[in-house]
C-alpha cells in the first residue's frame, strides 16, 4: 500500500461511520418522539368513584353526622357517621344538590329497596346499562343504589 | 510497531471514542424525549388527578387531607412550573414551565441572535476599553503611590458592590421595620384594651361581691335574688375580660412572629437584591462554575466577563440599535431630498418629470435598505417573540373540578408583581470612543433605555383573590406581570382580541410610508416617504424606550408625524402609534402575544411545587377547602 493511504482510508472509514449512525439515530429520534401515544385513561371511572363517594357517605347527602362527645372532665367531640346507613328522607329532598355538577342527560341513578326489589327514587335521564352497584342500608332494611353512566 | 501504524490507530481510536461518546449523548437525549410524558406525567392527568382530590375531599363528611406529589424529571426539577387554581370554577392549569422562565424563553427567543460581526466589534471595543482602563488605573496607581494594577481595580469593585449591597439592606430593613412596627402598635391597643375591660370586670364583681353579702344582712328576698344576679354577670364579664387578655396575648405573640418573620423576609430580600436581577433565578449553577472557572482563569476573566456584559447588551438592544441607525440615516436622506425637490420643481417639463421619477426611484432605493435593515429585524423580533408564545401556549392543561368548594383557604399567599426595565450597564466611563455621550445631554439615558429590557419583579405586598381566604401575611410566589392580563390593556377602546402586532406595529405603517413616499414624489414631496420611514422608527423607538409616556410627548409625536411623513404616512403612523400600548413595559409583551397569557386576577399561583396537598379542614365552626404548596 502506498505511503500514507492507510491513515486516509481510516479518516474516510471513520468519517462515514459517524455520518451513517447520526443519519440513523436521528431518523429513529424523529421516528419516536413523533409517535402519538394512544393512552386511555378511563378517566370517567374517577367521576363514579365521586358519585359513589357522594351518595354512600357525604354530610351533604343522604348520611347523617354525630357527634361523640367525650365523658371526661376534658370537652371535646368528634365527628362520627355510619357510611352506607342513607337517610330515605334525605334521598328526596337532598339528590339535586348532592348530585350538583354531575349532567343529568349523562347519568341515571335508581335506588331500590331489597326484599322485595323495589325502585322508590331515580335520577338522571341517560339510557344506559349500570356501571356500578352499590349495597346500602336504610335503617335496618338493605337497598341497592345502581349507578349507569353513558360518557 | 512502526510509525505509520500508531498513526492510523490513532485516528481509528479517536473516531471510535468519538462515536462512543455521540451514541451516548443521542441515546440519553433520545431517551428523554421518548419518556418525558412518562417522567413528567401527563399535564391533563395531573389536572384531573387534583381536581379529583379537591372532589373526593368535599364528599368526605370527616376532615381530610391528601398529597399530590409532582412528578420530576432528571434533573429534579417538578414537572409543571406553573400550577394556577381559579377558585371560581374549581379549575386547576398547568405548565411544564414557570411563569419567569415563560418570559425568558420569549425574550431570549425574539432577541436571542447575535451575528459574528457584532461580537468582534464588541470584542475589539472591550479590548480597547479594557487597555484604557488598565492605563488609568496605572496612572492613578502611580499617583497614590500603589504598585500593581489588580489590587487598585478589584478595590474599586470591592467598593461599588459595598455601596450596592448597603443600599439594597436599608431598603429592605425600612420595609420589614414599618410592618413590624405596626403589628406591634395593634397588638399593644388590643393589650390595653383587655386590661381596662379585665379591670372593669374586677370592680364590678367586687361590687356584685359586696352586695351579695349585704343583702342577707338586710334580710329582704329581693335584695338578695338582685344581688346574686350582679355577681353571676360580673363573673361573666369578668371571664370575658380574661378571654380577651389570651386574645390580646396571642396577637401580641402573633406580632412577635410577624416581627421575625419580617426579619427573614429582610434577609431575603438583601440577599435577593444582592443577586444580577434578570439571571437571578435562571442557571444560577451554571453561572457559579462559570465564575469559579473565571476565577481561575483571572487574565482571561476581565476580558470575558466585558465581552459578555456588551454581547447582552448587543442582544438586548438588537432593535433599538438598528432603529437608531435608521432615524440618523432617514434624517439625513430627507433633508438631502427636500433641496433635491426643490430643483425638480425649478425644471421645466419634462425635465422635472424626469428628476421626480429619479426621486421616486432613489426613495425606493432607500426604502429597500430600510426594510433590510429595520423593518425585517423588527419583523423577525416580533415573529421569533410569537413563536415562542404560542409554543409555551400548547404547553397548557387543565380541568375543573365537579363540586364547587363554598369557602378556599390558602396558606401560602402569593406577592403582588410590578413591570420594571433592566437597564445594561453601558460603562462608557475612561473610553475614548464613547465618552462623548457623557457631553451630550440625556444620550446616555437614551442609550441604555434604548438597550432596556423589561422584566419582572415581586412586591411585598399579599395578592388577594376573589373566593380565597388567608390569615398569612407572608407571600411567596408572584405571577410575572409581563405575562398578566393587567398588561394588556385596551387598544384604541378595543377589549380583548387585538389586531396582530405584526400588522400594526410592522405592515400597516411601514407599508404606509411606501404609498407615502411613491405618491409624493409624484406630486413633488419625495421627502415624505424618507420622513415617514424615520418617524416609523422613531414611533418604534419611543414605545420601546419610554416607561411611561406623558401626554404631552404623544401629541408632539404626532405632530412631527404629520409634519415629516405627510398626510398619507403622518395618518397612518399616528393611529398605529394610538392603537399601540406605549410604553416600555407592555410594549414588549404586546408585540410577542404573551400579554393576559395568565389571568393574574382570578387564578391562585404555585411555582415549581413539589408537593401539594387538597384539605378538609373544620375551622371556626365551619368546613372549609385548604390548598397548600408543601414544598
Amino acid at each position: 500500500m502506498k505511503k500514507g493511504m492507510m491513515q486516509l482510508q481510516t479518516i474516510i472509514y471513520v468519517i462515514f461511520a459517524v455520518l451513517i449512525l447520526m443519519a440513523g439515530m436521528f431518523s429513529v429520534q424523529s421516528y419516536l418522539t413523533n409517535l402519538a401515544i394512544d393512552m386511555e385513561y378511563e378517566l370517567d371511572n374517577i367521576d363514579q368513584g365521586i358519585l359513589g363517594k357522594r351518595i354512600i357517605g357525604s354530610n351533604k347527602c343522604f348520611i347523617e353526622l354525630h357527634e361523640i362527645e367525650s365523658v371526661s372532665d376534658e370537652k371535646y367531640s368528634i365527628p362520627d357517621y355510619d357510611q352506607g346507613n342513607l337517610i330515605k328522607s334525605k334521598i328526596s329532598s337532598n339528590i339535586d344538590s348532592c348530585l350538583e355538577g354531575f349532567p343529568k342527560e349523562d347519568y341515571q341513578i335508581k335506588f331500590y329497596t331489597l326484599n322485595p326489589k323495589s325502585e322508590f327514587q331515580s335520577w338522571g335521564s341517560a339510557e344506559c346499562e349500570p356501571d356500578m352497584e352499590l349495597l346500602v342500608r336504610f335503617n335496618d332494611d338493605l337497598g341497592v343504589v345502581e349507578v349507569c353512566s353513558d360518557e | 510497531m512502526s510509525k505509520k501504524g500508531i498513526s492510523g490507530d490513532m485516528v481509528l481510536q479517536i473516531g471510535l471514542l468519538g462515536i462512543a461518546a455521540f451514541t451516548t449523548l443521542m441515546s440519553v437525549n433520545l431517551f428523554y424525549d421518548s419518556v418525558e410524558v412518562a417522567v413528567y406525567g401527563d399535564p391533563y392527568l395531573a389536572t384531573r388527578t387534583m381536581t379529583s382530590y379537591i372532589d373526593f375531599a368535599e364528599a368526605s363528611p370527616v376532615p381530610m387531607k391528601i398529597f399530590h406529589e409532582i412528578p420530576q424529571d432528571l434533573a429534579g426539577n417538578p414537572g409543571y412550573g406553573t400550577v394556577l387554581y381559579n377558585p371560581k370554577t374549581c379549575e386547576f392549569k398547568v405548565n411544564k414551565y414557570s411563569q419567569d422562565y415563560m418570559s425568558k424563553i420569549i425574550l431570549d427567543n425574539a432577541a436571542g441572535e447575535i451575528t459574528l460581526e457584532e461580537l468582534l466589534t464588541v470584542a475589539a471595543i472591550s479590548k480597547f476599553n479594557n487597555k484604557f482602563k488598565q492605563s488609568a488605573y496605572s496612572q492613578a496607581a502611580k499617583a497614590a503611590g500603589i504598585t500593581g494594577n489588580r489590587a487598585l481595580e478589584e478595590a474599586f469593585e470591592a467598593k461599588s458592590a459595598r455601596e450596592a449591597e448597603t443600599q439594597a439592606t436599608k431598603e429592605a430593613r425600612k420595609r420589614a421595620k414599618k410592618r413590624a412596627l405596626k403589628a406591634t402598635q395593634k397588638a399593644e391597643v388590643a393589650a390595653a384594651r383587655a386590661e381596662s375591660r379585665v379591670a372593669t370586670a374586677k370592680a364590678a364583681r367586687e361590687a356584685a361581691d359586696k352586695a351579695a353579702r349585704e343583702a342577707p344582712s338586710e334580710g329582704t328576698e329581693k335584695a338578695a335574688k338582685q344581688a346574686a344576679k350582679r355577681q353571676s354577670r360580673a363573673e361573666a364579664a369578668e371571664k370575658a375580660a380574661q378571654k380577651a387578655t389570651q386574645k390580646a396575648t396571642q396577637k401580641a405573640e402573633q406580632a412577635a412572629a410577624l416581627k421575625a418573620k419580617s426579619r427573614l423576609m429582610s434577609e431575603a430580600a438583601e440577599r435577593a437584591a444582592k443577586r444580577p436581577n434578570l439571571l437571578s433565578r435562571f442557571g444560577s449553577g451554571i453561572k457559579r462554575s462559570v465564575i469559579r472557572s473565571a476565577k481561575q482563569w483571572q487574565t482571561t476573566y476581565k476580558i470575558l466577563g466585558k465581552i459578555t456584559q456588551k454581547a447582552r447588551s448587543r442582544i438586548v438592544g438588537e432593535g433599538g440599535e438598528r432603529v437608531t441607525k435608521s432615524i440618523i440615516r432617514g434624517a439625513a436622506n430627507q433633508q438631502a431630498m427636500e433641496k433635491v425637490n426643490l430643483g425638480c420643481k425649478a425644471l421645466p417639463f419634462p425635465g422635472n418629470a424626469i428628476c421626480f421619477g429619479s426621486t421616486a426611484g432613489w426613495f425606493l432605493l432607500i426604502y429597500g435598505m430600510e426594510t433590510w435593515m429595520t423593518y425585517l429585524p423588527i419583523m423577525h423580533f416580533i415573529e421569533r417573540s410569537q413563536d415562542a408564545t404560542e409554543a409555551i401556549n400548547k404547553e397548557w392543561a387543565s380541568a375543573s373540578c365537579i363540586s364547587k368548594p363554598e369557602k378556599v383557604v390558602i396558606t401560602k399567599p402569593n406577592c403582588g408583581s410590578e413591570a420594571v426595565l433592566d437597564y445594561p450597564d453601558l460603562d462608557v466611563s475612561g473610553s475614548i470612543l464613547t465618552e462623548w455621550i457623557d457631553y451630550i445631554p440625556f444620550a446616555k439615558t437614551l442609550v441604555e433605555a434604548a438597550f432596556a429590557m423589561p422584566f419582572s419583579k415581586l412586591t411585598p405586598e399579599v395578592k388577594t383573590y376573589e373566593g380565597i381566604e388567608s390569615d398569612e401575611e407572608v407571600c411567596v410566589d408572584y405571577h410575572n406581570y409581563l405575562l398578566s392580563s393587567e398588561v394588556q390593556g385596551k387598544f384604541a377602546g378595543l377589549d380583548g382580541e387585538y389586531i396582530n402586532p405584526k400588522n400594526v406595529v410592522g405592515r400597516i405603517p411601514f407599508g404606509a410610508c411606501l404609498l407615502t413616499g411613491l405618491s409624493g414624489a409624484w406630486f413633488g414631496f419625495s421627502q415624505w416617504g424618507v420622513g415617514c420611514t424615520s418617524m416609523y422608527g422613531i414611533f418604534y423607538l419611543s414605545n420601546w424606550i419610554d416607561p411611561e409616556m406623558g401626554h404631552k410627548t404623544k401629541l408632539s409625536l404626532i405632530a412631527i408625524s404629520s409634519v415629516f411623513g405627510g398626510p398619507i404616512g403622518g395618518a397612518a403612523l399616528s393611529a398605529a402609534f394610538v392603537y399601540n400600548p406605549q410604553d416600555s413595559t407592555t410594549f414588549f409583551p404586546y408585540i410577542s402575544q404573551s400579554a393576559g397569557m395568565i389571568d393574574t386576577d382570578n387564578y391562585y399561583y404555585m411555582e415549581n411545587p413539589y408537593l401539594i396537598s387538597m384539605s378538609k379542614e373544620y375551622r371556626d365552626g365551619e368546613y372549609v377547602t385548604e390548598i397548600s404548596k408543601e414544598l
